[in-house]
C-alpha cells in the first residue's frame, strides 16, 4: 500500500516538473440547447494529448506554449478544430452542432472507445438513443436496458431492480445528480424511478471503481439529469396505455438560467375503478382498490459567470396500492334496530424524495470545484385500518396497524477536478452524510368507545430511529504513464460512526490499461469497497418491504475486494469485443434468519439477522457494434455467487439468491430511415436459486408426563438453502417507432411487444396436488386408481403484453 | 351504456386481464434423483428405556404414498463407546397396521436405560439404504422444580377483553458448569361440578373435567426467554409448539424463579371453581432438562411452524443430528409440580373426562 502511494505521488510530481506550459480550459456544450456534454473529448492534434470533459462539461488541458490546434468532439456532433497561439492561460468554450449526416449512424452504447479508457467494468449508456430499443407499455426504462448488459440482470419478473455480478440489490449505488436513491423500483416492476426524459447521461461501474465513489460493494450507477435548454422552450409528452408523461425545458433567462421539469403518472387505478366497483360492490357496500405511482423531476440552473454556476435538482416519487370497503348495516333483529357502519382500509406505499443544490466554481484554469448539498428520503409504509361505528348506541371500535421504515440522509460534499498537466486528471474531495434510519416500526392503535367509557391504546413497537454519521475523503489521478500505459490510482477513506462505534475503512483503488496495439488493450483493476448500509431482503420475492439498515456495533460494514482482468479489442466492421474476468470476496454480509420476516417485532431487527460472507466470480463478454444503421450488442456472462453464514444452512456454503450460471442478452436496433427505426432484445438466464423442500419425514415425539402432549410433526427436508433452480428465464421484446415531422415538432408512434412469445417465466415455485389416474400393483396385479399427485407449479406474471404510445416532441 | 363506453370497457378489461392475470402451470421437477434416507428419532426420558423409532423419508413430488414401515433394521447401541446391544423392533407384528396408517413407525427397544451424563450412540442400518445412520448424545442432566406459584390477578391490559389474568412462577436450580437447555410445559385441569340425578334416582354430583393445553399463549417478560422469542411476534409472547424452550445463559448455575403469565382465559375458570360442588383445578408444571441437540431441534420446529408467511420468509430447515440420515437423537430429564385447589378425586363423585382444549 505504501509503495502504491509513493508511486502515485512520484509520478505526479515528476510530471509537474516539466517545462513551461499554458492551460486552455472551458466548457463543451450542445450548440442548440446549451446543454453541457458529459465526457466530450478534446485533444491537441499534433501530440494527440487530450482530456475528457467532466460531468459538468468542463475540461482543462495544459499544452506547451506556441501554436496548437485543438479538436473538440462528441459522438453524434460535428467536431470543432481551433487553431490558437498559446501564450497564456486561455478559456475557450466549444458549442458543438449535431451532425445531421450522422443521425442515422447512431451509437447505442459507449461514448468513448473502450480500448482507450483506463477504467474497466464501466459502461456509458447514452439515454437519448434508448428510444430505439423496445419499451414496455410505452415507457423507455434505463434500468431495463442495463439488465441487458453483461454482468447485470434483473430480479424476478415484476421487479425493475438490477443485480450486478449476481450480488444483492443493496450493493448498487444509484446517484441522480449526486443524490443517493435508495429504492429504484416503481410498482409492479414495469418501470424504474428514473424518467428517461429527464436523464442526460448514465454511467454504470461494475468494478475498478474510481476512488471518488464509495458506499456500495457491487456497482455505481451515476446518472446526470438534463440541465434544461438555455436557448428555447422545448417539450415532450407521451401518452401510453397505463402511464403518461410530460417534459418541459427551456430558458428562464436566455443563456443564463434554465429549467427542466418532467412528470409521470400511471392511471391503472382510474381505469380499473369502474370494474372494481361493478364486480365487488353489493347493496350497502362500496369497494375501492387501486395502485398507481407518480414521479416528478425538476432542475433549475443559473450561470453566474464562466466561473460560477448553480444547480438545483429535485425528485419526488411515490407508489401506492390501496384497497378498502365501506359497508352499512341497517336492519331490525328481534325488535332491535341495528344501524352500523363498517370501514376497512389497507394501504401500501413507498417513495423517494430527494433534492440537491450544487455550485460549480472554477477556482483556476486547472481547478474545478463542485460543492453539493443533498437531501434524500426513502420511506415505506403498510397500514390496515378497521372502524365500526354503531350509530344508535353511539359506540366506536377502531383498530389501526401501521408498519413503516425509512431512511433519511442529509449530506454535504465538495469535489475538485484538478488538471495539473496533460496526462493527469486529479480528482479529490470530501463528504459528510448524516443518516437517520427508521428500521421498522409498528404502530398499534386501538380505540373502544361507548357513551359510558373510552379505552384507548396507542403504542409503538419495534426499532426506533438510529442516527449515524458518515464521512469520506478521496483522491485519485488518471495518469498517462507512457503512450501505451495508463493508470487510475486512488484511495478512498470512509469513516462511519453509529451507536458510539466508529469504523474506519481505507479503500485503495487501482486500474491499469496497457495498449498493446491501436486496436487492443489489456486492463486490470483492483478495488476495495465498503458499505455502511444494509438492505435486509426477504428471499422469497423482492418487495419494497426490504429494510434499509445501518451497520451497527454488532454488524460491521460489509467490505468487498474485487480484482478484474480484461481486454478490449476493436474488430473490423466497427465491432468491439470486451472480455473481463472478475473475482470478488465480501465480508460482513447480512441475511434474515430462517423463518424471520420484515413484519414488526418487539425484538430488535438485529435479532432477526445473521452475519456471513460471500464470493462471486465469473467471465463477461460483450460484442458490440456502435456505428451504422444496425447497432447493438451480444453479451454473455458466466458467473458464480456463493454465501456462507455460520448460522444459516448449518454453516454450509450455499448459492446466493441471484446466482446465475449463464446470462445471455442480445440487443439490436435498426434504423431504416429518419422516419422508422426498430429494436429487438432477447435475454436468457439460468433460473434463480430458491429453497424448495424435496423430501418429507416424520419428526420425533418428545416424552412428557402427560399423554395428551404427545405429537409428531411432519417435516419437510430442504437439501440446503437455495437448493433448487427455477426454470430458465428468457424473453424477447420487440418495438418499432414511426416518427413524423409535424408543423411544431416531431410525433412518434411506438408499438412494442413485451414478451413476444409469451414465455411464462416463473415468479414463484410451489408444490400443489392434482387428481390423476395412475397404475399401482396390488396382490401382483396392476390396477388403475385415481390418486393425488404432488406436482411442482410455477406462478408467472406478465404474458405477452402489446402496447403502443404516442409522443410528441416540440 | 353507449357503444363507445362498451368498447372502452372491453378494451380495458382485455388489457388488464392480459397484464395482471398471473397464471400457474405445472413444471417438471428437475431435482437430482433423491434416494430415501433413514430417519432415526429418539428422545428418551432419563431413567427410562432407550427407544428408537426408525422410518424413511419419502419424496414430495409424485403420487401420494405412505411412509415406509421398517421393522427389519439393525439398530446397534453403544454406551460410552462400547457396543452393548442390538435393539429389536417391538411392534413388528403390527405391519398390517403400518400399511393402513401414515404415521406408523417401527419402534426399537432393548434393555438399555438412559442415564444422565452417559454417552450413547446408535447405528442404524438396513439393506435397502446405502449408509449407516448414526446418532450420538449424552443423557440429560437432572432438574427439579423446587416450588411453584400461581395467582389470579386483575388484568390491566386493554388488548384483550379478559378482566383478570394468571401470574405464575417456578423455582429451580440450574446445574452449574454445564450448558443446559430446558423445556417448560404448563397445563390446566379444571373440574366443574353439576348436580345430577343418578340412574337409580338419587341426587348426586357430576364433575366435568377439562384439560387445557395452551402453552402457546404463555407470555413472559422474563429475560431467560429473550433468546427464544419468535422474531416475528409483535406482542412479546414466548411462542412455541405446545411448550416453551430456553437456555441457561442467564442462569449461571444458580437458583432461579422463572416468572410468566398463563393464558388469561384460564383466569375465569380458576376464579370460578366451586369447591362445594366438587370443583377443583390443578395447574401442572413440567420442566425438562433437554440435550442441546433436542433444544435446536425443537427450536427449528418452532421456527418452522411460525414461519407461515410463504413468499415472505426463507423456509426453516429442521435441525437433525443424525449423520447419513435424518432425525434427532437426544434425551430429556423431567420434573413435575402440581398446584391444586379443591379436592380431587372425591369418593362417590362421578367424573366425566375427555374434554381437551388446545
Amino acid at each position: 500500500m505504501k509503495r502504491l502511494t509513493l508511486l502515485f505521488f512520484i509520478t505526479l510530481l515528476s510530471s509537474l516538473a516539466f517545462g513551461q506550459k499554458f492551460t486552455i480550459s472551458g466548457y463543451i456544450s450542445d450548440a442548440a440547447s446549451g446543454e453541457r456534454l458529459v465526457n466530450a473529448n478534446i485533444y491537441e492534434t499534433k501530440s494527440l494529448k487530450g482530456t475528457t470533459a467532466n460531468n459538468y462539461g468542463f475540461y482543462s488541458l495544459s499544452l506547451p506554449a506556441g501554436s496548437v490546434v485543438v479538436n473538440a468532439s462528441f459522438i453524434g456532433y460535428e467536431p470543432q478544430f481551433l487553431s490558437i497561439s498559446l501564450t497564456r492561460d486561455t478559456m475557450i468554450n466549444f458549442a458543438l452542432k449535431l451532425n445531421s449526416d450522422m443521425i442515422d449512424e447512431v451509437t447505442i452504447v459507449g461514448t468513448k472507445s473502450k480500448v482507450e479508457e483506463t477504467q474497466m467494468s464501466v459502461i456509458d449508456i447514452p439515454v437519448q438513443k434508448l428510444q430505439s430499443l423496445p419499451v414496455m407499455l410505452g415507457e423507455t426504462d434505463v434500468l431495463k436496458v442495463m439488465q441487458l448488459l453483461p454482468g447485470v440482470k434483473g430480479g424476478t419478473e415484476g421487479t425493475s431492480g438490477i443485480y450486478v455480478r449476481d450480488d444483492g440489490p443493496d450493493q448498487n449505488l444509484f446517484l441522480l445528480d449526486g443524490m443517493p436513491v435508495y429504492n429504484a423500483s416503481h410498482l409492479l416492476g414495469f418501470f424504474s424511478v428514473f424518467n428517461a426524459d429527464a436523464i442526460k447521461s448514465v454511467k454504470l461501474y461494475k468494478g475498478g471503481f474510481p476512488a471518488r465513489y464509495g458506499g456500495r460493494l457491487s456497482s455505481v450507477i451515476d446518472m446526470t439529469m438534463k440541465d434544461g435548454n438555455m436557448k428555447k422552450l422545448e417539450g415532450n409528452f407521451t401518452i401510453g396505455l397505463i402511464a403518461s408523461k410530460l417534459s418541459l425545458e427551456g430558458p428562464i433567462v436566455k443563456d443564463k438560467t434554465s429549467f427542466i421539469f418532467s412528470a409521470r403518472r400511471t392511471y391503472i387505478d382510474v381505469l380499473a375503478q369502474p370494474f372494481i366497483l361493478a364486480l365487488n360492490t353489493s347493496e350497502g357496500e362500496k369497494v375501492k382498490a387501486g395502485a398507481y405511482f407518480h414521479d416528478l423531476n425538476l432542475k433549475v440552473n443559473h450561470i453566474f459567470s464562466d466561473r460560477s454556476r448553480l444547480f438545483f435538482s429535485a425528485y419526488h416519487g411515490k407508489d401506492k396500492g390501496y384497497m378498502g370497503s365501506k359497508t352499512t348495516y341497517k336492519y331490525e333483529f328481534e325488535g332491535e334496530k341495528v344501524n352500523e357502519e363498517e370501514e376497512n382500509n389497507m394501504e401500501l406505499s413507498w417513495g423517494n424524495t430527494i433534492a440537491s443544490l450544487r455550485w460549480n466554481y472554477l477556482i483556476g484554469k486547472k481547478l474545478f470545484s463542485n460543492t453539493t448539498l443533498t437531501y434524500s428520503n426513502y420511506n415505506f409504509g403498510f397500514g390496515i385500518e378497521a372502524e365500526v361505528n354503531d350509530l344508535i348506541k353511539k359506540s366506536r371500535d377502531y383498530n389501526f396497524y401501521k408498519y413503516y421504515s425509512g431512511i433519511e440522509d442529509l449530506s454535504a460534499k465538495i469535489d475538485f477536478d484538478y488538471f495539473p498537466l496533460p496526462g493527469h486528471e486529479v480528482k479529490f474531495g470530501t463528504q459528510y452524510t448524516h443518516h437517520l434510519f427508521s428500521p421498522g416500526v409498528t404502530q398499534l392503535k386501538f380505540e373502544n368507545m361507548t357513551s359510558e367509557m373510552k379505552n384507548v391504546l396507542d403504542s409503538l413497537y419495534g426499532n426506533r430511529e438510529i442516527t449515524a454519521h458518515e464521512m469520506a475523503a478521496y483522491i485519485e489521478d488518471d495518469m498517462v504513464l507512457s503512450p501505451s500505459l495508463r493508470m487510475n490510482a486512488g484511495i478512498h477513506l470512509s469513516v462511519f460512526n453509529v451507536q458510539d462505534e466508529t469504523y474506519f475503512r481505507l479503500q485503495p483503488r487501482l486500474s491499469l490499461r496497457y495498449k498493446a496495439s491501436p486496436d487492443v488493450s489489456v486492463k486490470a483493476s483492483y478495488s476495495r469497497m465498503a458499505q455502511h448500509v444494509h438492505l435486509l431482503t426477504t428471499s422469497g420475492i423482492s418487495l419494497p418491504t426490504d429494510l434499509w439498515l445501518p451497520v451497527t456495533k454488532t454488524f460491521a460494514p460489509p467490505i468487498s475486494d474485487q480484482v478484474a482482468l480484461g481486454t478490449a479489442i476493436n474488430l473490423p466492421k466497427d465491432l468491439t469485443l470486451t472480455v473481463e474476468g472478475f473475482y470478488k470476496t465480501m465480508e460482513n454480509l447480512i441475511e434474515y434468519k430462517e423463518g424471520a420476516t420484515f413484519v414488526g417485532s418487539s425484538t430488535d431487527w438485529e435479532s432477526k439477522v445473521e452475519k456471513g460472507r460471500g464470493w462471486s466470480y465469473g467471465l463477461e463478454m460483450m460484442l458490440e457494434k456502435t456505428v451504422g444503421k444496425t447497432t447493438g450488442w451480444l453479451a454473455y456472462t458466466l458467473s458464480w455467487s456463493q454465501r456462507q453464514f455460520e448460522n444459516l444452512n448449518f454453516g454450509r456454503m450455499f448459492p446466493a439468491k441471484y446466482d446465475s450460471r449463464h446470462d445471455i442478452s442480445i440487443a439490436l436496433t435498426h434504423t431504416f430511415n429518419k422516419r422508422i427505426d426498430m429494436g429487438a432484445t432477447w435475454v436468457f438466464n439460468t433460473g434463480n436459486a430458491v429453497t424448495l423442500g424435496t423430501r418429507e419425514y416424520i419428526g420425533a415425539d418428545v416424552p412428557s408426563g402427560n399423554d395428551n402432549l404427545h405429537g409428531r410433526p411432519y417435516i419437510t427436508e430442504y437439501q440446503g438453502r437455495n437448493n433448487y433452480r427455477m426454470p430458465p428465464y428468457h424473453r424477447m421484446d420487440w418495438g418499432i417507432n414511426f416518427h413524423k415531422q409535424k408543423k411544431h415538432g416531431v410525433r412518434t408512434w411506438n408499438i412494442s411487444i413485451y414478451n413476444v412469445y409469451s414465455r411464462q417465466n416463473a415468479f414463484v415455485l410451489t408444490w400443489d396436488t392434482k387428481r390423476e389416474m395412475h397404475t399401482i400393483v396390488q396382490d401382483g396385479r396392476e390396477i388403475r386408481v385415481m390418486g393425488d399427485k404432488t406436482i411442482l407449479k410455477k406462478f408467472s406474471l406478465y404474458p405477452i403484453i402489446p402496447s403502443f404510445s404516442y409522443s410528441y416532441k416540440f | 351504456m353507449r357503444i363507445s363506453d362498451k368498447i372502452y370497457c372491453v378494451l380495458v378489461l382485455l388489457l388488464f386481464s392480459a397484464l395482471f392475470t398471473a397464471c400457474s402451470t405445472e413444471v417438471e421437477f428437475k431435482g437430482e434423483e433423491l434416494e430415501p434416507k433413514l430417519v432415526v428419532n429418539s428422545i428418551c426420558l432419563v431413567d427410562s428405556l432407550l427407544e428408537v423409532e426408525v422410518s424413511a423419508t419419502k419424496l414430495i413430488p409424485g403420487f401420494e404414498s405412505k411412509f415406509r414401515f421398517i421393522p427389519n433394521a439393525t439398530v446397534k447401541v453403544f454406551v460410552d463407546d462400547e457396543e452393548t446391544e442390538v435393539l429389536q423392533c417391538v411392534n413388528v407384528g403390527d405391519s398390517v397396521r403400518a400399511k393402513l396408517e401414515d404415521l406408523f413407525l417401527a419402534r426399537y427397544s432393548g434393555k438399555t436405560v438412559v442415564k444422565s451424563g452417559k454417552k450413547y450412540r446408535v447405528e442404524v442400518s438396513h439393506p435397502d439404504f446405502k449408509h449407516v445412520a448414526v446418532g450420538e448424545m449424552t443423557g440429560a442432566m437432572p432438574v427439579l422444580i423446587e416450588s411453584a406459584f400461581v395467582e389470579v390477578v386483575k388484568n390491566d391490559d386493554i388488548l384483550d377483553n379478559s378482566s383478570s389474568k394468571v401470574n405464575a412462577s417456578i423455582t429451580f436450580t440450574d446445574t452449574p458448569d454445564e450448558e443446559n437447555y430446558y423445556r417448560l410445559y404448563v397445563y390446566l385441569s379444571v373440574g366443574e361440578g353439576f348436580e345430577t340425578t343418578k340412574p337409580n334416582g338419587e341426587e348426586g354430583i357430576r364433575v366435568l373435567v377439562m384439560d387445557y393445553f395452551v402453552n402457546q399463549q404463555l407470555t413472559s417478560s422474563d429475560p431467560v426467554f429473550s433468546n427464544n422469542n419468535d422474531p416475528n411476534n409483535i406482542l412479546g409472547e414466548t411462542s412455541s409448539f405446545g411448550y416453551t424452550i430456553f437456555d441457561d445463559k442467564l442462569l449461571k448455575g444458580k437458583p432461579y424463579e422463572l416468572s410468566f403469565e398463563l393464558y388469561e382465559h384460564w383466569a375465569w375458570d380458576m376464579a370460578h371453581v366451586d369447591t362445594t360442588m366438587g370443583g377443583y383445578y390443578i395447574v401442572h408444571f413440567e420442566l425438562q432438562s433437554i440435550t442441546k441437540d433436542v433444544y435446536y431441534y425443537l427450536k427449528s420446529i418452532d421456527d418452522s411452524n411460525e414461519s407461515g408467511m410463504g413468499l415472505f420468509t426463507e423456509p426453516v430447515q429442521v435441525y437433525s443430528n443424525i449423520a447419513n440420515g435424518l432425525g434427532i437423537f437426544g434425551a430429556a430429564s423431567s420434573s413435575t409440580y402440581n398446584i391444586q385447589y379443591g379436592r380431587y378425586p372425591i369418593d362417590g363423585v362421578d367424573y366425566s373426562y375427555g374434554m381437551i382444549s388446545y
